[in-house]
């Protein structure tokens, strides 16, 4: 990692909790517990008002408090305080008159666009020791109206965000001078092999965050809270793969696809007995069948789907005399997978009571319906009508179509999977027998970004259809772990993922993380075309510029809007039923 | 040899395609690029391309250039004209304006063509077309639909419907449509000729839809759904009375030539012309003469009669004064026609002569004296009117002929040839004393009586005759008085005898019968002068006078009229009463026809093909009113050919539109 | 609601366009009967026709404004311009009009209308063929490439050491590589891309190879490799440059089809009676 741990850090932190009650023998030889700590975790100071952690961030990793406090914000902060712009709809006549007067110069800024952190707003940028850092300008006044908890030494935050690859749920603000351990993700993993260490965290994480995850689920919203506190209790939490997928993606996507399938960890196997429903809580996982002597993708789940329903639902409904089903297909891991297992037993006893008929699968569902005999015109318009559980599931004919379709089901969904672009929620997907190559998308591109396109017509193309290289809206925001000051956010309610660019300092880790290139860093000139340069160093300001899928623009994304031939698309590839259907409808 | 082997960086990926120009770098390219008008800005400058957009840009601004070129062309007024002209004119209109000078050549046509400011106001197009057009069409009437007046238009309607039987038309969905484009009195000229579709395109074609348009209750094929008609195309006004049906069945075959019955051919009259169209009569010598003319001279040499003294009762003449013998002893005698013209012309006259019963002298009753009296008055302005013709010759007659509202033209005519000297010798010899003939009076009416004793005795036909040559040769005004006196003593001494008309008069004239105390006029075949100015003369005459009617019961009259029906109509012209006029050249109508098309076809070639004698027809004679003995050519005639696929059924085919009114 | 898909869009805007365009004749007809001018009607419906045409090329001018996507104006576009051809044969009385002006007014109009189906005929068809070749090159990358290309050509000879293969294929190279390489695609080449230069090249290279030994051999196989990525880009540029040039042909004689034709029509309104 760097090397501010020393040995003699090291050696300090052995000696404070939790590391001093960890048994060294529980960790294998080749990662000892020092190794660890060497180099999986790091000290940092943090000064006052130091924002740690921001609420709706992603990170990697969880961080203890060694001395000081740090406080919690129970409430949200005003993104204004966390030196963010809140994002606003211009008006047309704004839209008019910057497109009108766009500037002739790329990537011109006003100051103060540039300047990290103006003074009326509530944050800004300072360099801590060898890192920069953005502070909470009116520290107390904040903390005072805001309802906060104190963390103090020996206490740990983060964990859930780091090990489950999910938003941070607070904002996290240095009370007094504080020293915090960042522990990576990687550390975390090995660390819980200590079982008190596990334990806790795992008590933790079920208190606080289980029974939530869980009542997430469409399927377990209509249980009653004894029977999710159950299924709770029993559910269990496993990982596959490695979180940090990104860094290998340029190799891995180079493989052949049978070669890659047989790299990814295998969670299911077709065939087996079904013993748990498998909930996806983050990551992306492979539904295979084998064919021949390989295996054929038939679709690929993401957050929030299920595996095993209808094959579980099946066995349980079933009458006693018909054999129960084997999983119909295998689930692997796509980089990095991080499920809840509910034990079918449970699942049958706690949940199914409470499913709606019309969620389950169609085979399911019958069962039920020959069991108790019910209206069965009412129940199969409503089963007909509503969608499937699995949305991942494929109905697609597979097998190349009489007509020389030259598109091929199998092979695309490979492609996507093989190069994550089923990561996307808002993918640009070209048309190419339908794009004319005529650039409109991206100098409507430009046109929205006072003259700056943010994407290039390029990209991996599969058949026809050609994956451009334009930020897509991670459903796994990669780009958003690492930001040193925030600058990078989520929106919660879109998923648009968004640079603020008065708070960028420029450091590139974005760019560095996301493995779409789809993150440009972008040297910023003043609108006479002179370079905006650092102060201090000399160099020349960046700023991380990517689509922002003209969040403030009256007219939603240009690029779409601009094309004249339904060549192009913003599509969410986390499912493939998005795709499927526009790929229907040009058919 | 694989592909694989070579390995090409990607280019570049800051594109900007909305820019104008692009860096010109071949590797890398600078971060900043070209700003404004393509200048590189970096250190080591390189040549910035122009991108895409640039170069589109630019070739735009070539293109815009040149549209604006075009339009200053376009607006140029010398070439205006030329380039502004939708469509070559048709080849009549071009050729007019082919002389006008190039910018005033819209302005011809289209009264608002020029730029504004110099365009005329409330000039329409149609008064553009009327400056030249109104030779043929009044400019009155020029823009009413068919130029006719509203009223007219109506009053068709009317009749047309009263002809369909209906008073009111189906409804149909057509009546939904909305209304006519055109204001039936207002109709542009443009409304159906359109211009600059050519210079061989027809301007008067017309589609069936465009008359329908105003006549909305539509019509379907011609055969179909035209209303049908039942006198066409006879009873248009013929002035010939010629009766087909008889020659054809009976005159002809009964006429034996050569040992056979001749053919009724009808191109004998109704030859072809040079046109193709064929003549409607033709003449009296051509056709009638070789079996009408000995029964005609007969009937012609009946003549008619100027005057003719009645006959009275002794007491009567003897009130009179000067009487013939002759014509005295029992009352007899009808006043001729033009007697009773020329003597109502006296108030006291006029109305002693009507109160004679059907001015028929025979039918006084001799005890009754106001009769007498009235008679008395009668004759003696018998006498008188003779006196005063014998004294002041023609111009009394036609002064007289005036006040009985004779036009003095046709006066002239029916007396030119009748000298004066006739009626003087006549008094002369008939009231014996010519000394007191110019003032005769009741009184002195005694002194008169032997002298008219005396006048047969000097009567002298042959001289009369001769004089009646000499008016017919001569101009009576050149007779000396001298020379008439030493005639009529030569007369005197000569010729006792009776002036046989027949014998003297065969080629017609003016003459005097002793016998019957007559002046006549002897007819002398087809064509007479005299005789058509009398039937002209009765013609001014209303119908119901006495004298018309005895004029046309006079045996020569009757004649002419038989086959001249027309002559007495008043209201035409001398030669429209006498001769067919052809329809050619009449005042246009809403329906046309033309017989050489028709005659082309073989079947067609055969007159009666269309024209059949209606069988049992009689042929009404009136002076108006012509009857005729063919049957009515029918719709079915027409309706084999005019259909849509063959000879077309188009409304114009039949039917004009442009329908003169007569003045 | 799912969106329908482009062959019953297609459908229901043909049925559209008949629908709108019998309607627009029956009126035709209907006044043509009723005496009146009907060619200001068909007239104007041509001019409006044209106005919601050029609106088009407004909204691609204005991306920024949320005025409905532009393929849905592509749609009305095109169907609103098969409609517009129509009246047009309505409203003249000869496909090409008598008369300079109007001559040239209807030529213009016939270019637009022609060069309109060309562009729908081009953009369904041509993209196929685009992505059928290998290498999706941005348009205005194209001279980048080739540039990259024949430096890439040189270096390779650059690169040959000294011997007798190197002089057959240097020579070669300049007499056929260089000017392949070095210029580009000739004019006839951009109108009517054909295989023939490709085919030519290569098979020359081959018939080097017995002349060549290893090292040059494998050289002479990058070359051929270049060809055909030279002449794949050659192939990507000609038709992107037809894609690109028809519309700026339409969108200019559009232009000048809209003054003309507003010029036409007051002309016409003023000389009408």
């Amino acid at each position: 990692m760097d090397a501010s741990i020393t040995d003699a850090d090291v050696a300090w932190l052995r000696s404070r909790e939790p590391f001093a009650s960890m048994d060294g023998k529980a960790f294998p030889r080749t990662i000892p517990l020092d190794g660890i700590l060497r180099n999986d975790t790091q000290l940092h100071r943090c000064e006052p008002g130091q924002i740690i952690v921001r609420e709706g961030d992603y990170g990697n990793s969880a961080f203890l408090v060694i001395a000081g406090s740090v406080g919690v914000a129970i409430e949200s902060l005003l993104p204004q305080q966390l030196g963010r712009t809140p994002q606003e709809k211009l008006s047309w006549k704004d839209a008019l008159t910057n497109y009108l007067f766009r500037s002739q110069v790329p990537e011109s800024r006003r100051s103060d666009q540039v300047t990290t952190g103006s003074i009326d707003a509530g944050g800004s940028v300072r360099q801590v020791d060898d890192r920069q850092a953005i502070f909470l300008q009116d520290f107390d006044a904040v903390m005072g109206s805001k309802r906060s908890v104190s963390l103090g030494p020996g206490e740990m935050f983060g964990e859930v965000a780091a090990m489950y690859r999910s938003p941070r749920t607070a904002t996290v603000i240095a009370e007094t001078e504080a020293t915090l351990l960042e522990i990576r993700w990687q550390g975390l993993k090995i660390l819980r092999r200590d079982q008190n260490f596990a334990d806790t965290l795992d008590a933790h994480y079920r208190e606080h965050w289980l029974s939530i995850h869980l009542r997430e689920l469409p399927l377990l919203r209509y249980l009653p809270e004894s029977s999710l506190a159950r299924v709770a209790a029993a559910t269990a939490m496993h990982s596959f793969g490695r979180m940090e997928w990104n860094a290998d993606y340029k190799k891995t996507r180079l493989l052949p696809v049978q070669q890659q399938i047989e790299s990814e960890p295998i969670v299911a196997r077709e065939g087996r007995m079904p013993t748990d429903l498998i909930v996806m809580r983050s990551g992306f996982g492979r539904l295979s069948q084998s064919y021949g002597a390989s295996d054929r993708t038939t679709a690929y789940l993401g957050k929030g789907h299920v595996f095993g329903l209808e094959e579980i639902a099946y066995n349980s409904l079933r009458p006693p005399t018909s054999p129960p089903k084997v999983l119909q297909q295998s689930l692997r891991a796509i980089g990095f997978l991080d499920a809840l297992f509910i034990p079918s037993e449970i699942f049958a006893q706690e949940i199914l009571p409470h499913v709606r008929r019309s969620e389950l699968p169609e085979s399911a569902a019958r069962m039920i319906t020959e069991a108790t005999e019910q209206r069965t015109s009412e129940g199969s318009d409503r089963r007909r009508s509503t969608r499937p559980t699995e949305p991942g599931r494929s109905d697609w004919n597979d097998l190349p179509s009489p007509e020389g379709q030259q598109f091929q089901p199998t092979g695309l969904l490979e492609f996507i999977v093989q190069n994550r672009v089923n990561n996307g929620t808002q993918a640009m997907v070209i048309d190419l027998h339908r794009c004319t190559r005529c650039d409109d998308c991206v100098k409507a591109c430009a046109a929205t970004h006072d003259g700056n396109p943010r994407f290039v017509r390029q990209g991996i193309a599969h058949e026809q259809l050609q994956f451009v290289q334009a930020c897509m809206q991670c459903s796994d925001p990669v780009c958003m772990i690492g930001c040193p000051t925030g600058a990078i956010t989520r929106d919660e309610k879109s998923g648009v993922v968004r640079i603020h660019e008065s708070i960028c300092v420029g450091c590139g880790t974005c760019a560095a993380s996301c493995p779409y290139e789809n993150i440009r860093m972008a040297e910023v000139f003043d609108t006479k075309g002179r370079p905006f340069t650092d102060v201090e160093t000399g160099k020349s300001i960046r700023k991380a510029t990517k689509c922002d899928m003209c969040q403030s623009q009256p007219s939603g994304p240009a690029c779409v809007a601009a094309c004249p031939h339904d060549a192009l698309v913003r599509i969410d590839l986390t499912e493939s039923k998005p795709l499927q259907h526009w790929l229907e409808r040009r058919s | 040899m694989r592909r694989d082997e070579i390995n090409l960086s990607e280019p570049p990926n800051n594109d900007r395609p909305g820019d104008r120009w692009m860096c010109g770098r071949t590797g890398e390219p600078c971060v900043r690029g070209p700003i404004g008008r393509g200048q590189c800005s970096s250190s080591e400058p390189c040549r910035p391309r122009r991108t895409w957009h640039g170069r589109r840009k630019r070739w735009t601004l070539v293109g815009m250039l040149t549209i604006v070129a075009a339009m200053i062309v376009i607006a140029r007024p010398a070439t205006r004209a030329a380039i502004v002209k939708p469509g070559e004119l048709s080849t009549p209109h071009a050729q007019i304006l082919s002389s006008t000078l190039d910018s005033r050549r819209c302005a011809a046509c289209h009264p608002h063509s020029s730029a504004v400011g110099d365009s005329v106001a409330n000039v329409t197009q149609s008064d553009r077309c009327m400056d030249c057009h109104h030779e043929t069409m009044n400019r009155s009437t020029a823009t009413l639909a068919h130029n006719l007046p509203a009223r007219v238009r109506s009053d068709l309607r009317l009749a047309s419907l009263r002809l369909a039987g209906s008073s009111d038309r189906d409804t149909t969905w057509r009546d939904w449509m909305p209304s006519v484009a055109v204001d039936q009195e207002n109709v542009q000229c443009n409304a159906c000729h359109r211009e600059h579709r050519g210079a061989v395109a027809s301007l008067t074609a017309m589609t069936n839809d465009q008359c329908q348009t105003c006549h909305s209750d539509r019509f379907g094929s011609f055969a179909d759904s035209h209303p049908t008609w039942d006198q066409w195309p006879y009873g248009r006004g013929g002035v010939i009375a010629f009766d087909h049906a008889s020659h054809a069945t009976k005159h002809f075959p009964k006429t034996i030539l050569e040992g056979q019955p001749t053919s009724f051919e009808c191109g004998v009259c109704h030859a072809r012309q040079a046109n193709g169209e064929l003549t409607r009569t033709t003449s009296y010598e051509t056709a009638c003469q070789t079996c009408h003319d000995g029964a005609l001279r007969i009937e012609a040499a009946e003549g008619v009669e100027l005057l003719t003294l009645p006959s009275v009762a002794k007491r009567c003449a003897d009130a009179i004064g000067a009487w013939p013998e002759g014509a005295t002893g029992f009352y007899d005698g009808r006043i001729a026609g033009l007697a009773d013209l020329l003597i109502r012309v006296d108030a006291d006259a006029n109305a002693a002569m009507r109160s004679l019963p059907n001015q028929d002298f025979a039918k006084i009753d001799d005890q009754h004296d106001q009769s007498e009296q009235a008679a008395r008055i009668v004759a003696r302005e018998h006498r008188q009117l003779l006196e005063t013709i014998g004294n002041e010759g023609q111009s009394a007659m036609v002064e007289r002929f005036a006040k009985s509202g004779i036009s003095p033209s046709i006066a002239a005519r029916m007396i030119r040839s009748l000298p004066p000297q006739l009626i003087e010798e006549a008094c002369r010899r008939w009231f014996a004393d010519e000394d007191n003939l110019a003032e005769t009076t009741s009184t002195n009416a005694p002194k008169i009586r032997p002298a008219a004793f005396k006048m047969p005795a000097r009567g002298d036909d042959d001289l009369l005759g001769e004089s009646s040559d000499d008016d017919l040769l001569g101009d009576p005004l050149d007779s000396d008085p001298l020379d008439l006196d030493s005639q009529e003593t030569k007369s005197t001494v000569q010729q006792p005898s009776r002036f046989d008309a027949d014998a003297m008069l065969p080629a017609g004239g003016w003459f005097r019968d002793d016998r019957t105390f007559a002046i006549r006029y002897r007819g002398e075949g087809h064509d007479d002068p005299v005789l058509k100015a009398a039937i002209e003369l009765a013609g001014e005459l209303t119908p119901g006078d006495p004298a018309r009617t005895r004029l046309l019961e006079t045996k020569s009259l009757a004649a002419c009229i038989a086959c001249h029906p027309a002559a007495i109509a008043a209201t035409r012209t001398s030669d429209e009463r006498w001769r067919s006029y052809p329809l050619v050249g009449r005042p246009r109508e809403f329906t046309k026809f033309a017989h050489s098309p028709h005659l082309n076809i073989a079947g067609l070639s055969d007159c009666r093909h269309c024209h059949t004698i209606a069988a049992g027809s009689v042929v009404s004679v009136s002076a108006n009113q012509h009857g005729h003995e063919f049957a009515a050519v029918g719709i079915e005639a027409c309706a084999g050919c005019h259909q849509s696929s063959a000879a077309g059924d188009a409304c114009v085919k039949c039917h004009r539109y442009h329908v003169e009114t007569s003045p | 609601m799912m969106p329908i898909s482009f062959r019953t869009r297609r459908k229901l805007s043909l049925i559209v366009v008949a629908v709108a365009l019998s309607i627009v004749y029956g009126i035709f007809r209907l006044e043509e009967s009723r005496l009146a001018h009907a060619s200001f009607f068909t007239g104007f419906t041509v001019l409006a026709s044209i106005l919601i045409l050029i609106l088009l090329g407004v909204r691609r001018r204005l991306p920024v404004l949320p005025l409905g996507s532009v393929s849905t104006w592509t749609q009305v576009h095109l169907y609103v311009g098969v409609f517009a051809a129509g009246v047009y044969v309505m409203h003249v009385p000869a496909l090409i009009a008598g008369g300079v002006f109007e001559c040239g007014l209807s030529i213009v109009f016939l270019l637009v209308t022609c060069s309109g189906f060309y562009g729908l005929y081009a953009s369904r068809t041509l993209p196929k063929r685009l992505t059928a070749v290998e290498g999706q090159h941005r348009f205005d990358r194209v001279v980048w490439h080739r540039t990259q290309i024949a430096e890439t050509a040189r270096t390779l000879l650059d690169d040959l050491h000294e011997n007798s293969g190197m002089r057959v294929l240097g020579s070669f190279y300049t007499h056929y590589l260089r000017p392949f390489f070095e210029t580009r695609p000739s004019m006839a080449y951009v109108l009517m891309p054909t295989g023939v230069r490709r085919r030519r090249l290569l098979s020359g290279l081959k018939e080097l190879d017995r002349y060549l030994e290893d090292e040059s051999r494998s050289t002479a196989g990058r070359f051929a490799a270049l060809v055909r990525r030279r002449d794949d880009l050659d192939y990507q540029f000609a038709l992107q440059l037809r894609l690109r040039l028809w519309v700026v042909v339409h969108s200019v004689f559009s232009i000048a089809l809209l003054a003309g034709g507003i010029v036409h029509a007051v002309i016409a309104w003023r000389h009408a009676g």
